[in-house]
Formats: C-alpha cells, sequence, structure tokens
C-alpha cells in the first residue's frame, strides 16, 4: 500500500475524529455516552500510529501538520485535569492553609517584617516631629486629619457603605494580589511592597494617636484592625514563599521548584483575599457606626479570637483525626 | 535513515509525548500576537464593564457603586482565569487569535493554573511589561513569568494542514523506462515528492520547473537524462510509476495499518533506501 492509497482509506477515520472531538467539546463530562467515548479513545489510538507511520512513510508535510494538529486535539478531550472542587476548598482553608502559614518561616519573616517596620515607624512618628511629615507627606497628613476631624458615624447612611466596603474590596486585596505577584522577583517585590505599607501606616498610626483627632481615629480604625493586618502580611508571605523557592530549591531545578510551591502560595494568596475581604466587610459597615467605642474593641478581640483558633485548629482536631484514619488503615 | 525525531525542533514549537508513545507537536505563540491577544481582552473587559456598570446605574442607582467595585475588583483579577478555566485555555483575545492556553505537558489547564498566571500578569507587566518580555524571550518556550510559575504555554491553534493525497498527473513526454527498475525512494524522497505534488497545482509552470530542479537534477545527472529534460515532468513521472505504486515494498505496512494499535518498534523498520539521491 502506498502513501497515497494509505491516506484516502484513512481519510474516513479522521474526519470522524474531527467530530468526535467537536462534540466532546461541546458537552460536559456527564452527558457522555460511553459507546461513543470508547469509539473516540480507539479512533484517537489510531491516529496517533497513523501519525507515528507517516513520520516514517514520509506522508506530505501538510498531512503531517493536520495530523499533529488532529492528535493534539484529540489528546487535550482524551486527558483533562482536576480543575476546583468545591469540596476541597474548606480543607483548603480550614486544614492546609493555616498549617502551612504556621509552619512556613515565609510568614513568620513577613509577620516579624511588618510588625516591627510598623511598630518602628509609629514610635518613630511619635517621638520625632518631622518623621511622619517626611515620609507621609504634609499634604496626605492634613487630609487625614481632616478625614477624622468629625465623629465617626457622621457621613454614614447605606449607600456610602455599600461604596466604601466595596471600594476596600478593590482597593486592599487589589494591593494584597499585587503584593503577592511582585514575589516572584525572587521575594523582593513583596518586601518592598510590604516594608512600603507597614511604615507608611505605621507613621500615619503615630502621628494620628498624638493628634486631636486621635479618638475618632482610633473608633474607626480598630474593629477591622486585626482581619486586614493579617492578611497584608498573608499576602507578602505568599509572595515571599513563591520567590524563595526560587532560591532555596530544596533539591529541584529551579522552574520545577517555583512550580510546586505556586501552588501553595497561590492558596494563601487567595485566603489573604478572603481575609481582606471580610476586613472591607466590617471596614465599610461596622468600623462607621455611631456604636460606643467598647463594642467596636469587642469586634476586634473576637476577630482575633477567631484568627487564633483558625492558626491552632488544624493542629488541635485535624491531627487526631489523621493519626486515626491512618490506624484504620493500618 | 532520515527521521524527524532525531532532529528535534530549535524553538517555536513544543513537543509532547503522549501516553500512546507518539510525539506531536504545538505550535508556540509568540510575544507580540500575545500581546495583541492581552489587548484585546483588555478592550473586551472594559466593554463588559462598561455595559454592566451603565445597566446597574440606571435601575438601582448610588446604592449600586459597591456592586460596581466589587465586579470590577473580580473582572479586573479574574477575568481571564476564570474564562480560561471554563473556557479550556480560551480568553477572547486568545479566541480571536486562534491561540490557547496547555499545561506544559500538553493537557488542558485546570483553575490554580489559569489563577496563578493570571495573578502574576501584574508582575509580567510590571516595568511597562518588560519583565514578561524578557522571561519570554529568555524561556524555552515563550512563557512569560506567570507560565513559568503556573508551567503554562501559549500555543497557536486551529487547522493547520490539510489531508493532501496528490492527484496523478498524466506525464506524455517522458517514457516510464527512464526510470530504473530498481529504483526506491527512501522516506524522505517520498515525502518531498508528495509534498511537492501536493502543492505543484497552485504553483504557475515555470515556478514548477524552478522548484522541481532542485531534485530533479540529481536524477537527471545520475540516470544520464537529457539535459533538456523537464524538472517538473520528472517528478510527477518518479512520483506516479513509484511513489504512488510500490506494491512489494510496502505489503508489510499494509498489515501494520489495519492493526493500529501496533507497537513503535515495528514502525521504525528500515525501508530500501534511495539509490539516485543521497
Amino acid at each position: 500500500m502506498n502513501v497515497v492509497e494509505l491516506i484516502n482509506s484513512r481519510r474516513e477515520e479522521w474526519k470522524k475524529l474531527e467530530q468526535d472531538i467537536e462534540w466532546i467539546r461541546s458537552k460536559s463530562n456527564r452527558s457522555l455516552e460511553g459507546y461513543q467515548l470508547t469509539r473516540f479513545a480507539q479512533r484517537y489510538r489510531a491516529v496517533c500510529s497513523d501519525l507515528s507511520l507517516g513520520i516514517s512513510m514520509g506522508f506530505p508535510a501538510e498531512t503531517i501538520r493536520y495530523l499533529h494538529q488532529l492528535v493534539a486535539d484529540g489528546h487535550a478531550m482524551l486527558y483533562r485535569s482536576k480543575t476546583f472542587r468545591i469540596m476541597d476548598w474548606g480543607k483548603t482553608l480550614f486544614v492546609n492553609v493555616p498549617r502551612r502559614i504556621v509552619a512556613d518561616p515565609c510568614t513568620w519573616i513577613a509577620m516579624f517584617c511588618f510588625w516591627g517596620l510598623f511598630v518602628g515607624s509609629m514610635i518613630g512618628a511619635m517621638i520625632l516631629d518631622d518623621f511622619s511629615v517626611n515620609i507621609v507627606g504634609e499634604e496626605t497628613l492634613a487630609q487625614m486629619e481632616s478625614m477624622y476631624s468629625e465623629p465617626v458615624g457622621t457621613h454614614s447612611d447605606p449607600d456610602s457603605r455599600s461604596f466604601m466596603t466595596g471600594f476596600y474590596v478593590f482597593n486592599n486585596a487589589g494591593i494584597g494580589l499585587r503584593c503577592f505577584a511582585c514575589g516572584i522577583f525572587l521575594g523582593v517585590g513583596s518586601l518592598v511592597i510590604l516594608a512600603f505599607n507597614a511604615i507608611f501606616l505605621g507613621s500615619i498610626f503615630g502621628h494620628m494617636l498624638l493628634s486631636p483627632q486621635s479618638d475618632n481615629f482610633i473608633t474607626f480604625v480598630t474593629a477591622h484592625g486585626p482581619f486586614e493586618l493579617t492578611a497584608v502580611a498573608l499576602s507578602a508571605a505568599a509572595g515571599l514563599r513563591l520567590g524563595w523557592s526560587i532560591l532555596d530549591t530544596r533539591g529541584w531545578n529551579r522552574s520545577d521548584s517555583l512550580r510546586r510551591s505556586a501552588s501553595d502560595a497561590l492558596e494563601l494568596a487567595l485566603t489573604a483575599t478572603v481575609l481582606f475581604m471580610i476586613a472591607a466587610v466590617i471596614e465599610g459597615n461596622v468600623s462607621p457606626l455611631e456604636i460606643p467605642y467598647l463594642s467596636k474593641l469587642l469586634v476586634a478581640i473576637l476577630s482575633t479570637i477567631i484568627l487564633l483558633i483558625w492558626f491552632v485548629m488544624p493542629y488541635v482536631f485535624y491531627s487526631n483525626a489523621t493519626e486515626e484514619n491512618e490506624s484504620h488503615e493500618a | 535513515m532520515y527521521d524527524r525525531s532525531s532532529v528535534p525542533p530549535h524553538d517555536c514549537t513544543l513537543v509532547v509525548v503522549t501516553p500512546e508513545n507518539v510525539r506531536f507537536d504545538y505550535r508556540l505563540a509568540g510575544p507580540f500576537s500575545r500581546l495583541l491577544a492581552l489587548i484585546l481582552d483588555y478592550i473586551f473587559v472594559g466593554l463588559i464593564c462598561f455595559i454592566f456598570f451603565a445597566l446597574l446605574s440606571l435601575t438601582i442607582g448610588a446604592a449600586s457603586m459597591g456592586v460596581v467595585m466589587v465586579t470590577y475588583f473580580i473582572l479586573q483579577w479574574g477575568f481571564t482565569a476564570l474564562s480560561e478555566t471554563l473556557f479550556n485555555g480560551l480568553t477572547f483575545g486568545k479566541r480571536a487569535l486562534s491561540m490557547r492556553v496547555v499545561s506544559e505537558n500538553g493537557l488542558p489547564i485546570n483553575a490554580q493554573q489559569a489563577f496563578l498566571r493570571g495573578f502574576l500578569r501584574t508582575a509580567d507587566l510590571l516595568p511597562n511589561g518588560l519583565a514578561g518580555v524578557f522571561s519570554m524571550l529568555l524561556s524555552r518556550n515563550f512563557q512569560r513569568l506567570g507560565d513559568l510559575a503556573a508551567g503554562t504555554v501559549v500555543i497557536v491553534e486551529g487547522k493547520q494542514g490539510r489531508v493532501l493525497a496528490p492527484p496523478a498527473v498524466a506525464v506524455p513526454n517522458l517514457s516510464p523506462e527512464i526510470i530504473p527498475l530498481k529504483f526506491r525512494p527512501n522516506p524522505a524522497l517520498t515525502e518531498a515528492i508528495t509534498s511537492y505534488m501536493a502543492r505543484r497545482s497552485k504553483l504557475s509552470k515555470p515556478r514548477c520547473r524552478e522548484i522541481a530542479w532542485y531534485l530533479a537534477r540529481h536524477f537527471i545527472r545520475s540516470w544520464s537524462l537529457p539535459e533538456m529534460t523537464d524538472p517538473d515532468e520528472l517528478l510527477c513521472l518518479i512520483y506516479q510509476k513509484v511513489v504512488a505504486a510500490e506494491h512489494e515494498t510496502k505489503q508489510k505496512t499494509h498489515s501494520v495499518i489495519i492493526d493500529s494499535e501496533t507497537p513503535d518498534y515495528l514502525l521504525n523498520e528500515s525501508i530500501p533506501q534511495a539509490e539516485g539521491v543521497a
């Protein structure tokens, strides 16, 4: 059999495989019929060997390219990858991520870096007169002072609260994700953004605490603080994990090492985004309310407790559960 | 023997070896077509935002601003990732320019990869997009930083090539006897001649002669044919008498075709070499 006869005899099958691929592409996984799927798999394998045969027999180049594409399309349909499963999210969010956060030095580095710089520049702004002016700038400080010149809740109505919630999600979670993304530059980008935010926020805090508007400022800031500041540090930790894996490869080559820790880092960054969103809801709807300071403090303490439980919980509950499972299997 | 797998493509191609032990190629998309796709995506997202926001502000009014901001956040950070997850590696721009994101191993991408490369786009675009461009130029498969982290590549899709079984052409001026009886083309020569024949009908006669001469001159010399032999017609004759009619030599491959699950080693059996052309 020569090349021409061969191509002519196989042409029908190739057309059918094209149709199969179209058919699979247009349907969801559940509604596929077994018989047709089997036919598809058979045809796909036949075309695979047609391609090998065609290369060794010297099919025309155009036909070889057609077969390459056909095999590629079939391959993409036959071998699918796992997508997000909602069921797994719970375990990721409540077990894997907090465990990793506690075990990962990146988190601690980011936490210390953030809080150290934050407290440091807060003290600096309180002791030195020029500190906050040099860092934040006179205009921004004046703006902050005028923002908090009236008691919290004076201009609060449902519309503006909804807008501010949305704005906080957009702005803060956006900063968090940017901080994560810049971690790809060996972690330096994350650290720079983290340090900038820590110093900036710290000096504003220091300045405002000593200003006449300090009461209004504290009343506004307290409630959403724990979630927001933790989220900032976690975003940077995610970026650090990403960038650090390029330097410390733990025996893998650099791209593999990056790829392996990238999924962990992504989960961490998404968790930070969730925290940012919770913080935004509190900031938009609780912080501007005209309620006693004590109740806002209560919210802050409650948030801190929730965060602590979230960190510690997998160690208390889940480790026992896995040990039980393992002993059952044994 | 000539074998394509012994000379792997240098670049612009992603070679994938399937579990069926077949290797196939993906053409990779370059930085500039990808930039175009990105711009198209931005325009598309902008349009969606505009329409959606206009509708919202008409119906709900001021209260909708919060929804608008959250939607904008999701679209800004998640639009391409969501679209790549739901439509198997396609976004609007990629679809328009027939590109697709796949994993480095040729499999469709999953949500995790899509979101990773979506988030890291920010880093890629950082100093005016230089990080991404440098990364693409320096990496093996035109991968930007997000692609490197997620293990993905962008490939060119769409129908490539055609099934071509070239038609036989009558060659009245040459006698079949000029071809030596024991002449058998090797696969490389078969491929060259069939490819030539398949494309021949689209070319003008003088162009055909010009192209065919490069191959035909070897036959003219080694078979001692007259200098004035038409190279185009000579190739047509060889195609017709030898390439398209080699019954005895390919009997073995015939049985191979029917059983389509033949392992690779049967297919690599040596096939007689051509005499004239080396």
